[in-house]
């Protein structure tokens, strides 16, 4: 009696341990599942993130051959930046910047002119030649959480001068 | 005694064999719902990478310097061509003239297309694209407009003897799979389109007969004169008003009347923006370039009313817009 008590124990002891071993091994896989895959999206993440900077890039880059700002002769794209619609530009956007900062957002798209000469006169309808920065749209906010900032050399043309010069483009986008 | 003791071995074998079913469905199931798991996230990895390079392509063509046909890519040609590697679903949607690509389910694979034109169906089951880019003057520069096809797509493009001169004169790219055919002798096939451009709206008969054991295609009637295209769906619907050829071609390209609509609207939209800078460089042309004999005024106001809608000005707005005698390019 004493001897098949035993038995029936070890039986039980051993079932016991068998749901423990089995209870940890899933608690494993869980753990497991959940940290690989955390990981495996992250990395979605990270490579959506590196999607959106390459979006935000490539528009930076398609930029001076939009129609806003591309010089055109009978509306053939001359692969400059026309400086008069810079110009224009800016005049725009002061009359419509509730259009504009829906289309831009919090950004600062600012261009410079870097050779021949380097001039730091900001460019207006007032001052229009002997003048190197062009503020095209400014709409930086109070507080960000970060900023983006990109830029692309560019070649400007001066169609009063009929003059080619080389600038850059610089882009600052704000995350609020 | 003997038999209760067989009982309970009985018992313990009956336990372990429901205990080792019971642990190994478990077991089982976490492998298989890591499976699944996996082949999604594995998905969901390759979608993202797919509409990446969807992205790049499209900024390339948008940049890219073109002449008046444009440029193409044939992904027929084994040199050329957009290839996602894998069959995808691809999903272009346009509300409100704002439009986006996504891929699959979407998610992270979704691609707004901000500045970008794009004519194409609503859904595709493709592994590879063909696209076609073509510069939009409207007068000026506005953008380039991409048109996307699936690679296997036939476009049957049917005239009658009033449009026959019409139609072969057509600029159209040679990578898509065009065929210029008589309205009398045609049939067409599996998975294609038939754009009509006779005289007259084929009656839904017509339709039906040629619709006859073809379960993949679709009917768009274009009337070059009012210049309107009709998207045929269990009957002629509703009629939209097109203002270039480049966006003609673009009904070719589009599933219905609602998503064509869109882009049209979509086009006019980004036209307006450019309109609008336009004329403000006439401002600035006025103040930098004193020369009374340049009339940029009277242009620009040309130009205010081509855009609030008198597209018949665009021949008068393209002979004012000449340079010379001291003037400069208003665009």
């Amino acid at each position: 009696m004493n001897k098949r008590s035993k038995y029936s124990k070890r039986g039980e002891l051993q079932t016991q341990e068998t749901i423990l071993a089995m209870f940890i091994f899933i608690i494993i896989i869980i753990i497991g599942m959940t940290v690989f895959f955390r990981y495996q999206e992250n990395n979605i993440k990270v490579s959506a993130r590196e999607f959106y900077l390459e979006q935000f890039s490539n528009k930076i880059l398609t930029l001076p051959d939009t129609g806003e700002f591309v010089y055109t002769e009978a509306g053939f794209k001359k692969n400059s930046i026309d400086t008069t619609k810079l110009l224009a530009f800016q005049n725009l956007v002061s009359k419509k910047k509730r259009y504009y900062n829906e289309v831009f957002g919090y950004a600062n798209i600012t261009l410079y002119q870097v050779y021949p000469s380097k001039i730091s006169k900001k460019c207006s309808l007032i001052q229009v030649t002997d003048c190197g920065i062009w503020e095209i749209y400014t709409n930086i906010p109070i507080e960000a959480n970060s900023k983006l900032r990109k830029e692309t050399p560019v070649s400007l043309y001066f169609p009063k001068e009929g003059l080619y010069t080389i600038g850059i483009l610089s882009v600052e986008a704000y995350n609020v | 005694m003997i038999i209760l003791m067989m009982n309970k071995r009985g018992l313990g074998e009956q336990f372990n064999w429901i205990f080792i079913i019971i642990s190994g469905a478990i077991i089982l199931g976490f492998f298989t719902m890591f499976a699944v798991k996996y082949i999604d996230l594995e998905q969901n990895k390759e979608d993202l990478q797919s509409i990446r390079d969807f992205g790049n392509v499209l900024s390339a063509l948008e940049k890219l310097q073109t002449g008046d046909n444009g440029a193409s890519i044939d992904s027929n040609n084994p040199e050329e061509g957009l290839r996602f590697g894998y069959k995808l679903r691809l999903y272009y949607n346009c509300q409100d003239a704002e439009a986006k690509i996504s891929i699959n389910d979407g998610g992270f694979a979704t691609y707004q297309l901000n500045d970008e034109i794009i004519f194409t169906e609503n859904e595709q089951y493709v592994h590879s694209l063909d696209m076609w880019l073509l510069p939009w003057r409207f007068p000026f520069h506005i953008t380039n407009i991409i048109y996307l096809s699936d690679i296997s797509k036939k476009y049957y493009l049917v005239y009658d003897s009033s449009n026959r001169d019409y139609i072969n004169n057509l600029e159209l790219s040679e990578a898509f799979d065009f065929q210029i055919v008589e309205s009398s002798n045609f049939e067409p096939k599996e998975n294609s389109k038939v754009v009509f451009f006779t005289s007259r709206e084929p009656s839904e008969k017509t339709i039906e007969s040629l619709k006859e054991g073809i379960s993949d295609i679709s009917f768009i009637y274009i009337d070059t004169g009012k210049k309107m295209v009709t998207f045929y769906d269990n009957g002629w619907g509703k009629t939209v008003e097109y203002y270039a050829d480049e966006l003609m071609y673009g009904a070719i390209f589009s599933s219905d009347s609602e998503s064509y609509d869109c882009g049209v609207k979509k086009a006019l939209s980004k036209s307006r923006d450019v309109g609008n800078l336009v004329i403000e460089k006439a401002n600035v042309l006025n103040q930098i370039n004193k020369n009374t004999g340049c009339n940029y005024n009277n242009l620009a106001n040309m130009i205010r009313n081509f855009m609030a809608g008198k597209y018949d000005l665009l021949n008068q707005i393209e002979k004012q817009n000449k340079p010379g005698s001291g003037c400069l390019w208003l665009y």
